[in-house]
């Protein structure tokens, strides 16, 4: 992608949560360190989590910059999202909400044209032509995909309905 | 070999016989046998025919769609694998019964 590049969200920044565990990033595509244990030269770019904001956890800009090896490694940085718990997730279709009951980690990384957001918290995936754009998505399809799943939880096979309590441990339809 | 959105649907729709349901806002695919749904998976508004797929999303079309790994489902959207090889990765690692995957088999 050759216009990608990532501004520092204004938004608050704060680390990840203590029990989420990172996978590395591919070899040859720049390395973050360790995400649980920031080194004092990213430090002064954290702040602490509010419970209002959805983006609270974005790498910094600069911190790539001085981290990554190449231009490749640039732009295939990923950004990590915490959406907080008691944040609440509102759809439209089905016009639905669901709420946040344990804080979770969106990972975001560019995908062709478009930004693909992931988690752990779930199978699923969503895109946007922005960050911000496929963590809205994703946060969506997370609700359309627990409703789904709750509609139709009796004829759920068992390793589904394994997928179903995960994501039931993170959100609640409300 | 690039992936396209047009060979994930004819693979969810004609090879494997999927499901379809289209009434919600996201467009789902789920495998059922006798009442159960056994494999679900979904694919994102904003693609079209032409959208091509890369690994990692893949990685999580295959865990979705209960594969053994991303690369079986590689196999089976170039069409190096069919739905008698997708059923038999399914029983084989437990997500049908033998009763489902006969069931299955003769549909």
């Amino acid at each position: 992608m050759s216009n990608s590049s990532f501004t520092p969200s204004t938004s608050p920044v704060g680390p990840p949560p203590a029990n989420t565990n990172f996978q590395p990033m591919s070899e040859g595509k720049g390395s973050f360190g360790s995400t649980n244990k920031p080194s004092s030269s990213w430090r002064k770019f954290i702040r602490k989590p509010t419970k209002q904001s959805v983006i609270v956890s974005v790498i910094p800009f600069a911190f790539l910059e001085r981290t990554t090896t190449s231009w490749a490694g640039f732009v295939s940085a990923k950004i990590f999202h915490t959406i907080p718990e008691g944040y609440r997730i509102s759809v439209s279709d089905p016009d639905a909400a669901a709420i946040v009951t344990r804080s979770f980690v969106v990972e975001v990384s560019p995908s062709g044209e478009e930004y693909i957001a992931t988690s752990r918290i779930s199978n699923t995936y969503e895109f946007g032509a922005t960050p911000d754009q496929a963590i809205s998505t994703y946060l969506e399809f997370l609700v359309d995909e627990l409703i789904w799943l709750q509609k139709n939880e009796a004829q759920l096979s068992p390793s589904i309905q394994e997928d179903l309590r995960l994501l039931q441990r993170y959100l609640r339809i409300v | 070999m690039g992936t396209s959105l047009r060979d994930l649907r004819s693979l969810l729709e004609t090879v494997l016989q999927f499901e379809c349901d289209e009434s919600r806002s996201h467009t789902r695919y789920f495998l059922r046998v006798n009442d159960r749904v056994v494999a679900e998976t979904h694919y994102s508004r904003s693609w079209r025919g032409s959208t091509q797929i890369d690994d990692s999303t893949v990685s999580k079309q295959s865990r979705q769609l209960k594969c053994s790994s991303p690369k079986f489902l590689r196999r089976l959207l170039a069409g190096q694998a069919g739905r008698k090889d997708y059923l038999d990765d399914l029983l084989k690692n437990k997500h049908i019964s033998q009763e489902e995957f006969d069931t299955l088999s003769s549909m």
